[in-house]
């Protein structure tokens, strides 16, 4: 199951918002954060008063109507700052604390504000900030010089808290239709679309929006998903086509069904999909190959592509079945007994060693010496292996080597009852697909034949998948996990790496890809995952290798190799890990 | 304190209950009158709950003993004490935890100078005395430890000490258990045990209940601030319930305490940092517990706002 992780501070912002609306089973579609990373109290007790005093599914409606506009962040705050006057009226009654915790939110914004650079200024939308400084200002007492037209903004947006959700919506509506000219995507504007009610309750769980209260911007952040066909608006107001409907009947036709929930998946691309990421998508698919479209050729060939694939790697399997075999025997041996080695022994009671507290009055009362522990001769091991295969086009003429190695691999692990699982990733039209040959509690290692390589790699995306799925596997972070990458050090995507401020977008490709893969294997091995790398192939990329996985890499011919090789690799990661 | 804790009767009364129950409450004290009026409870809080009032008593007044069920600050304690006020029965209580055991609550032997004697435990005085024992968290103690109890709560009512004579227990004498299921170290009640007592589930106490709790504690609050109080603490009891924080919090005694602190002079964020907020130790719930006091009560209120006509 793949669960959001907040942040602490997210956490307390949840908390926040959970006290105002009165119940803590909710998933608000914003949390409001201070520059610092703070929770802002107001704004969250304001985020769960509308959960408390509005129906959510017409304001998710509302919000998506407006999600593909690249002014986004700027509409956000003209409609929360309309829906602030509401609330306040709606809830002051039940909880006067509200006009002080209105005044002091009030007091901090006019200190940010007149502390503001001028950059800091340029960079705001003058309309916006305007009506910010107006209404705070009002708040402490004080009215604003304003223009006939902000002035009349400026009232529209004091919603009365005797309004319904319809009314305030339909007041907020007009306010962004007459003053941004906006154009909605729910079919009242441009019958484009119409969004659902059924649509707009699934909208209300997963659209995430973050506000950081910067300078004057509500700044969408960990942005989550807009509905399908529909673009994203990243931080700068770029416009990325993220998700054509077309890409995913693609994807869907060649890859089968997600092997995770569209909630799970939406989690899993709001989390990765971020930074140099951004401009990706993810998807988790099974071996088994999805069902295409008559009506689709491209992904019919794909499929028979496959199918003739599946049949050459199984092909060649049997052909160096002897190698195989002994291969298997020789690694499980080796495997063995490192694993025999690296299994941590259990205490047993003995006259020296740790002290056990509980045991020590035995000592005293019954001169029993036996009221130490020490290391013991029986054993506890629990290890996961992960294998990642790199199954871009790079690896066209690997594949069939690739596939009898990995079967090598995972046939030997198994039999010395490691569960093992073999995840093959490439990217495709801006997807990156990871496909699960075979899972940790198969037996069967069939499902490793039908590897193909095909499209780009982007593997400083897949690598953080995979370690965000080997974590959600074992919450309790209790086993050891090794994670084995079989790549060409080759990092390549069509995808772009999006530019910081004004700077441009940069490709995928040659130090900037290198770069973020390395970034992501550190994080894996932060996060106690050992990552190994086992290269195949021509020798081009060497120094990539070495830069990405530091020194603990080694190369791999043949099938002959393989055992020493990995044998040599596990034994290394493992005792280095436990100091021994 | 309660002012109005003088005549018991006008209590239940006051709670609404049946006149038949009440006259049969007056009975009770009449037949059994008072052995040791000192030990008689005065109790500082009144219970509310006409419902729990009804079944509390209809079970003591048919002979049986009381096992009272429910989470932190559902008044459990309050009720016992206020049940031994009403019925005038003098009390006993007895707080289990791990270690307790038969002598604990029957008694020991003791050298008196002269001679080895038996000592009597509270469970023993209780039960020649014709008192009320409230055994506090019950289920605190081992099991086995409390099946010295079972010949003394159920039919047999007898006290039976191997070597010493056989105590009757007084026709008056009532056992209350209180307990808490999930505390840290609470354990399952075992049905031979279970099965001695009526099982009272105490409801969580409700806004109406709060504010009558608050109006007799506190005559002279004022009422939107009294009102904010109650709403604070329900929010700390559905924060807990959704185990966004612990139990710690969710302090009703704090909370009056606190209230009496700002009549001292303390500020309410000062008062309630005392009561509430500090009473959990991990640095991270302090915060949010801090913000849910947050959104009810200004750090900087004063004794001036809480009680404007002192």
């Amino acid at each position: 199951m793949i669960t959001r992780q907040y942040t602490t501070a997210q956490k307390r912002a949840l908390s926040q918002v959970g006290n105002g609306a009165g119940r803590y089973d909710i998933n608000p579609p914003f949390l409001a954060l201070t520059p610092a990373g703070e929770p802002e109290l107001y704004l969250n007790t304001l985020i769960g008063l509308s959960i408390r005093w509005l129906d959510q599914t017409a304001l998710a409606a509302f919000f998506a109507s407006y999600g593909d506009d690249p002014r986004q962040q700027d509409l956000d705050v003209i409609v929360w700052l309309g829906l602030e006057n509401c609330l306040y009226e709606k809830e002051l009654p039940h909880r006067p604390i509200l006009s002080k915790m209105r005044r002091d939110y009030a007091a901090k914004f006019r200190g940010s504000a007149n502390n503001l650079s001028r950059q800091q200024m340029m960079a705001m939308s003058a309309q916006v900030f305007t009506q910010r400084k107006a209404r705070w200002e009002h708040v402490l007492g004080k009215e604003s010089t304003l223009l006939p037209g902000e002035r009349k903004l400026f009232g529209e947006l004091m919603v009365p808290g005797s309004f319904t959700t319809d009314e305030v919506i339909e007041r907020l509506r007009n306010v962004l239709a007459t003053s941004f000219h906006v154009r909605f995507h729910d079919g009242t504007d441009d019958g484009k679309r119409r969004i659902t009610p059924r649509m707009a309750d699934v909208l209300s769980k997963i659209l995430y929006r973050e506000t950081r209260q910067r300078d004057s911007l509500l700044v969408r952040n960990g942005d989550s998903n807009a509905p399908a066909g529909k673009s994203r608006v990243l931080e700068r107001g770029r416009r990325v086509q993220v998700q054509d409907e077309r890409d995913g009947a693609y994807i869907r036709g060649i890859f089968g069904k997600p092997l995770y929930t569209d909630h799970e998946m939406d989690i899993l691309n709001n989390e990765l999909c971020q930074g140099d990421d951004a401009y990706c998508h993810l998807y988790i698919a099974g071996s088994r190959p999805g069902e295409g479209s008559e009506s689709d050729r491209e992904v019919a060939k794909v499929l028979a592509d496959m199918e003739a694939q599946e049949k050459k790697n199984k092909a060649f399997y049997e052909k160096n079945a002897l190698a195989a075999a002994s291969g298997i025997r020789s690694l499980a041996a080796q495997l063995d007994t490192i694993l025999a080695t690296y299994a941590s022994p259990l205490p047993e009671r003995s006259v020296s060693g740790r002290l056990e507290a509980p045991l020590a009055y035995r000592l005293a009362l019954f001169q029993d010496p036996m009221v130490f522990t020490r290391p013991g001769d029986e054993t506890e091991k629990h290890i996961r292996i992960d294998l990642l295969l790199d199954a871009s086009a790079s690896r066209l003429r690997a594949q069939e080597m690739i596939a009898a190695q990995t079967v090598v691999l995972a046939k030997s692990l198994l039999s010395v009852h490691v569960p093992v699982r073999v995840l093959a990733f490439r990217s495709l039209r801006g997807y990156t697909v990871l496909q699960c040959l075979k899972g940790y509690e198969e037996k069967d290692t069939s499902g490793i034949f039908r590897y193909f390589a095909s499209g780009w790699n982007r593997d400083s995306l897949a690598l953080k998948t995979v370690g965000r799925l080997i974590l959600s596997d074992d919450p309790s972070e209790e086993d050891a996990h090794v994670l084995f990458v079989l790549t060409d050090a080759n990092p390549d995507d069509s995808t772009h790496i999006p530019g910081e401020g004004t700077h441009l977008d940069e490709e995928y490709e040659g130090a900037a890809a290198v770069r973020d893969t390395a970034d992501a294997v550190h994080d894996l091995r932060k996060k106690k995952i050992r990552t190994l790398a086992l290269y195949l192939g021509s020798t081009a990329h060497v120094d990539n290798l070495h830069l990405i996985y530091g020194n603990t890499d080694t190369a791999v011919r043949n099938l002959e190799t393989l055992s020493s090789r990995v044998a040599d690799l596990l034994s290394g990661a493992l005792t280095q890990a436990d100091g021994t | 304190m309660n002012e109005t804790m003088t005549d018991p009767m006008s209590i239940l009364r006051e709670e609404g209950l049946d006149e038949t129950l009440i006259s049969d409450a007056a009975a009770f004290r009449k037949e059994h009158g008072a052995a040791d009026a000192d030990r008689i409870p005065v109790p500082r809080f009144f219970y509310y709950g006409k419902d729990i009032w009804r079944k509390a008593l209809a079970a003591l007044l048919e002979g049986e003993n009381l096992l009272l069920a429910g989470p932190k600050a559902t008044g459990k304690n309050v009720l016992a004490e206020n049940l031994a006020y009403v019925l005038g029965r003098p009390c006993y209580t007895v707080s289990f935890h791990l270690n307790v055991d038969a002598a604990t609550l029957i008694g020991a032997d003791t050298y008196n100078g002269r001679e080895v004697v038996f000592r009597d435990g509270p469970v023993t005085r209780c039960a020649k005395e014709g008192g009320f024992c409230v055994l506090d968290e019950i289920n605190m103690a081992k099991n086995e430890a409390l099946a010295v109890l079972h010949s003394v709560l159920d039919y047999r009512r007898v006290i039976d000490l191997p070597g010493y004579e056989r105590i009757e227990v007084d026709p008056a004498c009532r056992f209350i258990g209180t307990m808490n299921y999930g505390y840290a170290g609470t354990r399952e009640l075992n049905e031979a045990l279970c099965s001695r007592f009526a099982l009272l589930q105490m409801p969580v106490i409700g806004q109406e209940e709060l504010t009558k709790l608050f109006d007799h504690t506190f005559p002279d609050m004022n009422r939107d601030v009294r009102d904010q109080f109650g709403a604070l603490f329900l929010d700390l009891e559905k924060k807990a319930e959704h185990a966004d924080i612990s139990e710690k919090a969710v302090d009703l005694r704090g909370l009056l305490d606190a209230i009496r602190m700002i009549r001292r002079g303390l500020t309410a964020g000062e008062a309630l940092e005392m009561t509430i907020t500090d009473k959990t130790f991990d640095s991270y719930e302090r915060k949010l517990v801090h913000d849910v006091i947050a959104a009810r009560i200004p750090e900087d209120m004063t004794a001036k706002e809480v009680f404007p006509n002192a």
